[in-house]
């Protein structure tokens, strides 16, 4: 999902390439500075403010083209709640549509009770973080689910495997940050139930061959590395300020 | 100290696992061919498990678990249980409590593990592959990847232990059942969320499986 972040190709000079040269050059400003933990990951709003395929595409607007969504690691504890409250509206949107196309798609039905338990599952995660964080520090979240035909059972599938694994890496990576035990203690609730759904979304795709549990030990990622990937399913343009710079890398390193 | 004594239990518990599995793949025959992958990949993540703790544990100065000697039979809880012809069903039962066990036998030690980072990052990382295996062991027997309430299926009853307490519905102060009433409602809410088992449950439900 990260492919239009990391292209640089050289293209013909048309009016349309510029644009997406624009949007290209400005996700990679993004990647820069939430890397270098900077306190600013914000980008000039006129860059974005011409895309309009967002308005005219519910659902499946332009990745980084709307208002700035800004998480603050200074905040401390809040602001790990806030990533994974983005994570699960991800999650959550993104199985309520694969949810809503059950009448135009080529999954069984079978599947379609484990899709439906799994968007249950992740509306109340969903629910939880919204109802800890509270209002005023809750942030919504604009999604965006481009290029995935809801329709094709492979196609959702794939992109299922993805948000979950997306996730684990993500919480997985960002509770050493926490502080507070019963904060530590929520999230693990929920992460080994993402594990869960990775597994039954992978037994799907591929039964019974291993591809259940891919390594011993899951990823473990930095927030700043989760941002890119969660950018591609983010309408809204995705900053961090303040991120910590030190982090303890997993088993598998390269987080 | 309390970093090592939650790691020296996890190992003790990925001992019991990886000794299931191991012994199973041994029998000959007693596998079949359908579900080797399954647990050939159980068989070695466990096994990976151990090694990485036996690493945090002889980096902070411990003594890494000596492994003990199982008895399946759980001390009557699994009467005549022996790998044997016939009982592969059994095996996948005993394989689908422990994993269960092991989500939350890892998820009760993370807060004890909170000041060092390393070894709470690398037991994260364990942590949800115990999801993983959990999700693939029930699912292979026909059971839903997660937990519903408090039930321990089919289970033998040595098992409620292991499911005891997953029926909250409550997180923090979110009353997760009632947001979620029209949408899977009380079960959803249970099955969302893995709770935690104390060292003291945990301690006590291996032990019964220790010879």
């Amino acid at each position: 999902m990260t492919d239009d972040i990391a292209r640089d190709v050289p293209s013909p000079d048309t009016s349309a390439n510029r644009a997406e040269h624009a949007r290209a050059t400005s996700r990679r400003g993004f990647l820069r500075v939430v890397g270098l933990g900077g306190t600013i990951a914000l980008l000039p709003r006129f860059v974005v403010a011409c895309d309009s395929d967002s308005t005219t595409e519910p659902g499946s607007g332009i990745p980084g083209s709307g208002e700035p969504l800004v998480i603050d690691f200074a905040s401390g504890d809040v602001a790990i709640l806030q990533l994974a409250f983005v994570i699960e509206q991800i999650e959550a949107d993104f199985y309520s549509r694969v949810v809503d196309a059950f009448e135009t798609s080529n999954i069984s039905a079978g599947e379609q009770t484990i899709l439906t338990e799994i968007r249950d599952h992740e509306l109340g995660h969903r629910a939880f973080l919204a109802g800890t964080i509270g209002a005023d520090a809750a942030l919504p979240a604009t999604t965006t689910f481009r290029g995935v035909n809801f329709s094709d059972r492979a196609a959702v599938l794939a992109a299922a495997r993805a948000v979950e694994d997306l996730g684990i890496a993500t919480y997985n990576g960002a509770a050493q940050y926490l502080t507070s035990p019963e904060t530590l203690l929520a999230l693990a609730k929920i992460v080994s139930v993402e594990g869960r759904h990775s597994s039954t979304i992978r037994d799907l795709q591929e039964p019974k061959n291993g591809a259940f549990s891919p390594a011993a030990s899951d990823d473990v990622w930095r927030p700043a590395k989760s941002a890119a990937s969660m950018q591609s399913y983010l309408v809204d343009k995705l900053g961090f300020a303040n991120v910590p710079a030190v982090f303890v890398q997993g088993p598998k390193g390269g987080g | 100290m309390a970093v090592l004594d939650s790691l020296r239990l996890l190992q003790l518990l990925e001992y019991l696992q990886s000794d299931l599995y191991a012994r199973g793949l041994a029998a000959t025959g007693f596998v079949p061919a359908a579900d080797a992958d399954v647990f050939k990949t159980l068989d070695a993540q466990q096994s990976a498990h151990i090694g990485t703790l036996s690493t945090l544990i002889t980096t902070r100065l411990g003594v890494p678990v000596v492994k003990p000697t199982f008895d399946f039979t759980g001390k009557g809880a699994v009467p005549g249980f022996a790998f044997a012809a016939g009982q592969y069903e059994t095996f996948r039962m005993l394989a689908q409590a422990f994993e269960d066990l092991g989500v939350r036998a890892y998820k009760g030690q993370v807060q004890a593990l909170q000041a060092d980072k390393q070894a709470l990052t690398y037991v994260l990382a364990m942590h949800s592959v115990e999801g993983r295996h959990a999700a693939e062991v029930r699912r292979i027997r026909g059971k839903k990847g997660w937990i519903t309430g408090s039930s321990a299926d089919d289970l033998p009853p040595f098992a409620q232990a292991i499911y005891a307490g997953e029926e909250a519905t409550t997180q923090g102060s979110v009353n997760v059942g009632s947001a979620l009433a029209s949408n899977g409602g009380v079960d959803a809410a249970t099955q969302a969320f893995d709770e935690p088992l104390t060292t003291a449950q945990v301690t006590a439900i291996i032990t019964r499986f220790i010879a």
